[in-house]
């Protein structure tokens, strides 16, 4: 059972560290096997915003862009294929240590001054998509550390739960364990029943009425299937190990790990 | 040209005689009969001659031909008979030597190791008890509370022999077998080999586990930690050990323990170490153990799993094997 932090934080307001947490944990009986955090060590990654792309004079694949780095813009040469107007992305600025030891410094490409580099996820370290930008959500600060905006120095841990501890596998499960420990509040997820305007029914027939003792469902019209999912929920089912593939199922796997 | 013949026959002779290995008589008998030896070179020239001095030549150069190869045929055996009388002086054994003797050799670590086990157990009053590694359901999982469903029962972490026997998958059914025939007090340890499905870098699907059960009127899980932490320090023989005792879960103990040692030095410096399960007897195994009332009584098993220590000590036997003495033993443990 992977716990990010983040998720298990906004279930429980303890003012515990995030080592503590992990170290409770283990000696009540809830193992903390790994700890790691969400993204390997970098700094001097902010949120930027691009303003505008022209071609490179002397280069087919780049692009130069004016990026606005919060307060101040940047020429930057970019080779991403995904680079766009109004975008928002991770930008290295000078002086910036990428994992893998790359140290950004302002440099002349072409014949075009490069003031940084703006980043894929893999580039970051955050995963191994190298096939474009990190497109970052619209509402995303510019000028902020990537590292905050993406909650980045959270702790990501997994728990070797015994067979006694099922009640553990969820992400309330944990908070009300990290409650009783800490003493500290517990917020229960609030579920606001959304009333009944269909009158259709499913016809479901039980086959098996041993096995299956109550079946309830209820049909939603009107669903946009292919809506992106949000970047906090993605995010969060990323880091509990849970691959992002549609807003529907996702939101069905949130569920899941939720309670 | 006759005359000539018989001097190449002689030529031949000497240089043949004075070839003192295989190499330079192999030189010398291609100076005559090689391809563009001597001797060869006449036999070619025979074709520019008539029908009638063709064959006298041919059978004189015949004759020389087979003279020499015999020459070589006879120098080879010499060489080859000195060379051999030489490799016998040089590789005589000299048998009135004394033999080398018989090493005395050792015991294996493993053994060494329960050895030290039951030495430090026996001297705070605890017996050795010993079951059989094919075993029942009944005293493997049955009696030790494990339900049917546990995934522990399964094929792949089981070994099933014919009949419904089994291999033991841990020390824990001699518990039930000795408690069965001795009433408490019990004080006993149960040290041997346990099976498993596993088989990889750090499982081995035979490793060595020992077992303590202590079942006496006013003992607490307090007395299961003095004994255990004592059993530590004394088998790593230091006083600093770090040790902690972990809540977790098995079916056969409630409370349950998993027992850590913390590495004091090395690349895993800081880091724990698990090195046992342990807890007090859970009442349902207490019911297995026969007809003895056992109300009032408190119940401690240090169930203690020698696996991480023994499965490193099998796998680098080898290496250890050369200085296996028992003292040596608790350095390299500490070092582990």
């Amino acid at each position: 059972m992977r716990v990010p932090e983040s998720w298990l934080r906004s279930f429980v307001a303890t003012d515990w560290s995030a080592q503590t947490i992990a170290e409770r944990l283990t000696m009540a009986g809830l193992e903390v096997e790994e700890s790691a955090t969400a993204a390997p060590p970098f700094d001097r990654v902010v949120v930027a915003q691009v303003r505008s792309v022209k071609q490179h004079p002397n280069a087919d694949r780049l692009r130069v862009c004016e990026v606005d780095t919060g307060g101040a813009t940047s020429t930057i040469v970019c080779g991403a294929p995904n680079v766009a107007e109004g975008m928002r992305v991770p930008c290295a600025l000078p002086g910036a240590v990428l994992p893998g030891g790359l140290t950004i410094k302002p440099t002349v490409m072409r014949g075009v001054e490069s003031q940084g580099m703006l980043c894929s996820a893999r580039e970051l370290g955050l995963s191994e998509d190298h096939a474009g930008l990190l497109a970052l959500d619209g509402d995303a600060p510019v000028g902020q550390s990537l590292r905050d905006w993406l909650e980045l120095n959270e702790s990501v841990w997994l728990l070797k739960l015994t067979p006694n501890l099922a009640h553990c596998m969820s992400m309330i499960g944990v908070a009300r364990e990290v409650a009783a420990l800490s003493g500290a509040t517990l917020h229960e997820p609030e579920f606001i029943p959304v009333p009944v305007t269909l009158a259709d029914r499913l016809p479901v027939q039980i086959a098996a009425p041993d096995l299956c003792g109550r079946f309830s469902g209820r049909i939603i019209r009107g669903v946009n299937a292919r809506a992106a999912t949000p970047g906090w929920m993605r995010r969060r089912l990323e880091r509990a190990g849970q691959r992002s593939v549609s807003a529907l199922v996702d939101g069905r796997h949130l569920q899941l790990r939720d309670a | 040209m006759e005359s000539s013949l018989s001097d190449l026959v002689e030529q031949a002779r000497r240089e043949l005689a004075d070839a003192s290995d295989s190499a330079s008589l192999a030189n010398a008998k291609a100076r005559f009969v090689g391809r563009d030896g001597s001797l060869t070179v006449r036999m070619k020239s025979l074709s520019s001659l008539s029908g009638e001095q063709k064959a006298a030549a041919g059978r004189e150069l015949n004759v020389a031909k087979q003279t020499i190869e015999a020459l070589v045929n006879a120098r080879e055996a010499e060489i080859a008979r000195a060379q051999l009388e030489a490799r016998l002086a040089q590789e005589a054994i000299d048998v009135t030597l004394p033999g080398r003797g018989i090493g005395a050799g050792g015991l294996h670590p493993i053994t060494l190791t329960i050895a030290r086990i039951e030495a430090i157990f026996h001297s705070i009053g605890f017996d050795v008890a010993d079951g059989p590694e094919i075993e029942e359901d009944f005293f493997n999982f049955t009696a030790l509370n494990t339900p049917e469903n546990h995934p522990a029962r399964s094929m792949h972490d089981t070994f099933y022999v014919e009949g419904g026997l089994l291999l033991r998958t841990h020390t824990s059914p001699v518990q039930v077998r000795y408690a069965r025939m001795h009433p408490p007090p019990i004080r006993v340890i149960a040290p041997g080999k346990t099976y498993r499905v596993d088989s990889d870098a750090t499982h081995s699907p035979m490793f060595h586990q020992f077992e303590g059960l202590w079942i006496d009127e006013d003992i607490s899980f307090a007395d299961l930690k003095s004994v255990y932490s004592d059993f530590l320090r004394r088998f790593f023989e230091t006083d600093s050990l770090d040790v902690r005792f972990r809540p977790s879960y098995f079916p056969f103990t409630e409370p349950s323990a998993e027992i850590d040692i913390r590495f004091p030095d090395g690349p895993l410096a800081g880091r724990w170490l698990e090195v046992s399960g342990s807890g007090q007897v859970h009442p349902n195994v207490v019911r297995n153990f026969g007809a003895w009332p056992c109300c009032g009584t408190a119940l401690v098993t240090c169930g203690s799993f020698m696996k991480t220590i023994c499965a490193s000590c099998s796998s680098s036997t080898d290496r250890i094997i050369a200085n296996a003495r028992s003292r040596e033993l608790a350095a390299q443990f500490r070092r582990h």
